[in-house]
């Protein structure tokens, strides 16, 4: 029994048989080649008694990669940053200390790699374009990486071209801005957005947006609800224009909307109905603007009355108890203020009723 | 004698269809127990805490061109822990396809070829903890590179035996490129490696305890430490005081005490702690109770736990020493003997580093492995409800392996249950049995009772679903579900004066 509580007591400090290698994956048979992990650098420890620690090193850089960014730097702003990272034949990054020609645009900096990576920080120059980087170390030379400069969004202060006298109502009108650059002359980038506001002048605004094509970006507005003068701006990031003055022309009615009359007797009221407001380019009137009734009894009394054009008609109710009671009928609409006098034609539906 | 005759087959009549009576009901029973429904499977599933929780930040060295920020950290420390528990599912599985969404170039080369090798050799490596510096950031996030001193196991498993162990601190080097889908290990090289040598261990010695196991009786197993409640926590261990113990055996779930879980379970526990002082009780908290498994995957998930747990446990004089883990052997079948001596190797190699001065123990389903292993812990500790004949044969077996060390029985039980006529037990019963188990250790320098109340419903995750286990496990309380104290009660109480008296 003694023998076996020795045993007992020696196995739970096994002597542990093996013939393996520890590195940063974990272990390795040492007979186990087919990997080619003892090709692996960093530290090696096989576990077998009595064998210490060894650092497996990296051969001679045989692969560059560089990495260049942030792929768009603002001129003569952000600061970029150029890493070339060194792999020797078999992956391992390099050891510290292995020298790197590295090109940053028309520039040349000779570099030392620390775990593998060697880098500098540059500042872009003042000129919008693509910049080139390069690595070279040995006789082994990186591909060809990219970073593009682009204009100083923030120094570039907008401004409206010259604006023509007039434009014309229910027409797209293209507002553009003069030549967009930077404070070093650098040009927008292309597909950079402008945006254009309309001060409508009432209280309302409009907003389009446009995209810079070489420098210049241009805003389309469809002027259906817009006349007369308005106060238009660009903005380009914070920066906004000063503001110009844009008339539009006012809309004109085509030809006198007609008007039908239905009598209400069960409540004593007239019902007028009146269209179509047609304009100028040959549409109806917008949806929703203003048409203003006033409609004046022989004995005086002028009864007022706010509806909204709906595919190009409006109807008001009045309470006038006859026809024949109405002197006149005055309609004020976008296109202006009409005297439809006693110009009506009866209701069918009167008819019916009658 | 044809009436005898014809009586003894409708007898046999009967008696068969009471047995297909009982064994349908049984089955019914059990259908009822395993059939639930989830709505979602992740409802289903024991959740398993994934997170970054194993690695910890210290600031870069040297200033970085681009800052590193808090989340950095987080995206990066989930980077990096998603990254070596993919790698530890591949060394198992020996599947290397999911590596490519965790590394990339270099790495990923490295990483299947070295997992492939694992998985055919059986050799594997855990990354415990990492404590990480970030040491170059490009400008663009594009690439960085942090230098990680890493608490490592590597292991080796041959058939059923664990052939090569090792605990090294590594310093390890990484480099990771920020590509379409996240932030992939490009380079991993180790710059440094030192093997972690065993800690001096504590010498001192528990002295006798005589203990009683622990759960409250409407709150057993998992319920216990969300439904905490002090004032039933005070009451009962005044009852166990009162039974004459000095000790009490606890169980801390892996996942009620995960990083999820907030700081309320590390307050309770502590509240716990107290309590046994105030009642003059020593405690032996269980480590990692239904913890989800052994596999290299999920090691530096109880890498976590034991670091949220232990200092806790480390502050408290109330603890006589630490389970670490209970009945791991009960778990042989599933996992293989190597993978669960790897894990207890590792996690008593963690729990010294952490918490140095805490005895520690492993709570043995038998003698058998309390024997064998021994040498690896401060404490021995066993369970103890095999067949009572052999009872003091195997506690001297375990006393010799144990040599200077103290050994004690943690658990001892036996149910009350009575379905009939005394079968499978009785009250009474429970009371001889448990007085003759004592008796046969009466050598052990202490003895722990399962346990404290009867459950009306234990815990099928804990017990299993079987209703007739079931029925046995709700009655091996010393005090039954009417609060009355059972004839085992008294039994215990003058087994438990004789082991104080004796000095363990």
């Amino acid at each position: 029994m003694r023998l076996l509580a020795l045993i007992l007591t020696l196995s739970s400090t096994p002597a542990w048989s093996s013939n393996f290698v520890a590195d940063a994956f974990g272990l390795y048979s040492a007979a186990d080649t087919r990997d080619g992990r003892e090709l692996w650098a960093g530290t090696q420890r096989p576990t077998s008694e009595g064998r210490g620690a060894s650092r497996r090193m990296p051969e001679a850089p045989d692969r560059i990669l560089v990495f260049a960014g942030p792929k768009s730097l603002v001129a003569g702003s952000d600061d970029g940053h150029a890493v070339a990272v060194l792999l020797d034949r078999h992956g391992n990054l390099v050891a510290d200390g292995t020298p790197v020609e590295m090109r940053i645009a028309e520039e040349t900096a000779n570099l030392r790699t620390l775990g593998g990576i060697a880098d500098r920080l540059f500042q872009p120059p003042p000129s919008a374009r693509e910049l080139l980087f390069g690595a070279t170390s040995g006789q082994r030379q990186s591909a060809r990486a990219m970073v593009r400069v682009v204009a100083d969004i923030g120094s570039v202060s907008p401004q409206l071209a010259s604006l023509p006298g007039s434009f014309p109502y229910e027409a797209f009108m293209a507002i553009p801005t003069r030549h967009l650059t930077d404070r070093f002359g650098n040009e927008v980038t292309d597909g950079t957005a402008v945006s254009i506001l309309l001060d409508h002048n009432d209280g309302s605004y409009s907003l389009a947006t446009g995209t810079a094509l070489r420098g210049q970006a241009e805003a389309r507005f469809l002027s259906r609800d817009i006349w007369g003068r308005a106060v238009a701006a660009a903005l380009l990031g914070g920066n906004g224009s000063g503001q110009d003055s844009v008339v539009i022309e006012t809309p004109r009615p085509v030809a006198e909307p007609g008007v039908v009359l239905e009598p209400l007797p069960a409540i004593a009221a007239l019902r007028f109905t009146v269209g179509p407001f047609l304009t100028g380019a040959g549409h109806v009137l917008r949806d929703g603007a203003d048409i203003r009734f006033e409609v004046s009894e022989h004995d005086g009394p002028v009864h007022e009355a706010l509806d909204w054009s709906r595919d190009g008609y409006a109807s008001a109710i009045v309470p006038i108890a006859r026809p024949d009671m109405v002197e006149e009928l005055v309609i004020a609409s976008p296109l202006g203020r009409m005297e439809l006098g006693r110009r009506w034609t009866m209701s069918a539906r009167l008819e019916v009723m009658e | 004698m044809k009436r005898i005759a014809n009586l003894g087959i409708a007898a046999a009549y009967l008696l068969v269809g009471g047995m297909i009576l009982a064994m349908a009901a049984n089955a019914f029973a059990s259908a009822q127990e395993r059939t639930q429904l989830y709505r979602y499977f992740s409802e289903a599933l024991d959740p398993i805490e994934a997170h970054d929780a194993s690695v910890s930040w210290v600031p870069a060295g040297t200033p970085l061109a681009r800052p590193f920020t808090e989340a950095d950290e987080g995206l990066v420390g989930r980077a990096l822990g998603d990254a070596w528990r993919a790698y530890a599912v591949a060394m198992s599985s020996g599947e290397t396809e999911l590596l490519q969404d965790y590394y990339s170039g270099v790495a990923l080369q490295r990483a299947g070829a070295a997992a492939a090798a694992a998985h055919r050799s059986g050799t594997r490596l855990a990354l415990l903890d990492q404590t990480v510096a970030p040491t170059f950031y490009h400008l663009d996030g594009s690439v960085l590179q942090v230098e990680t001193e890493a608490l490592s196991v590597r292991f080796a498993m041959d058939a059923d035996r664990l052939s090569y162990f090792e605990v090294s601190r590594d310093r390890l080097r990484t480099t990771l490129m920020n590509e379409t889908t996240g932030l992939r290990i490009f380079s991993h090289e180790m710059t440094g490696m030192r093997a972690v040598e065993e800690r001096a261990r504590p010498t001192r010695h528990p002295g006798p305890l005589a203990g009683i196991n622990y759960y409250p009786a409407r709150t057993p197993w998992r319920k216990f430490w969300p439904e905490f409640d002090p004032a039933i926590i005070d009451r009962d261990l005044r009852l166990i005081s009162d039974l004459g113990a000095n000790s009490v055996r606890i169980f801390l779930p892996t996942q009620d005490f995960a990083k999820a879980q907030g700081d309320e379970p590390l307050q309770h526990l502590e509240a716990f702690l107290r309590l046994a002082r105030e009642h003059d009780l020593k405690v032996v908290p269980t480590l990692f109770d239904m913890n989800p498994g052994y596999d290299p995957t999920m090691w530096s998930a109880s890498a976590a736990y034991l670091h949220r747990v232990l200092p806790v446990l480390s502050r408290s004089d109330a603890v006589a020493f630490v389970d670490l883990k209970n009945e791991p052997d009960l778990d042989v079948k599933r996992y293989g003997p190597a993978l669960i001596e790897a894990w207890v190797r590792a996690m008593s190699a963690l729990c010294r580093e952490i918490a140095p001065d805490l005895l520690l123990s492993v709570g043995w389903a038998d003698a058998e492995p309390a024997a064998r292993y021994a040498g690896l812990v401060d404490v021995v500790s066993y369970h103890d409800y095999a067949p009572i004949e052999g009872t003091a044969e195997r506690l001297s077996q375990v006393k010799r392996a144990a040599g200077n060390k103290p050994v004690y029985v943690t658990e001892i039980g036996s149910s009350s249950y009575q379905l009939a006529l005394g079968f499978p037990g009785s009250p009474l019963a429970q009371g001889r049995d448990i007085a003759d188990r004592f008796s046969a250790l009466d050598s052990a320098n202490g003895v722990f009772v399962w346990t404290l109340h009867d459950f009306e419903a234990p815990d099928a995750a804990a017990v299993g679903r079987s209703p007739w286990v079931k029925k046995l496990q709700s009655e091996f309380g010393l005090i039954d579900s009417s609060g009355q104290p059972k004839p085992a009660a008294a039994a215990v109480e003058a087994a438990f004066e004789a082991i104080l008296l004796g000095g363990g």
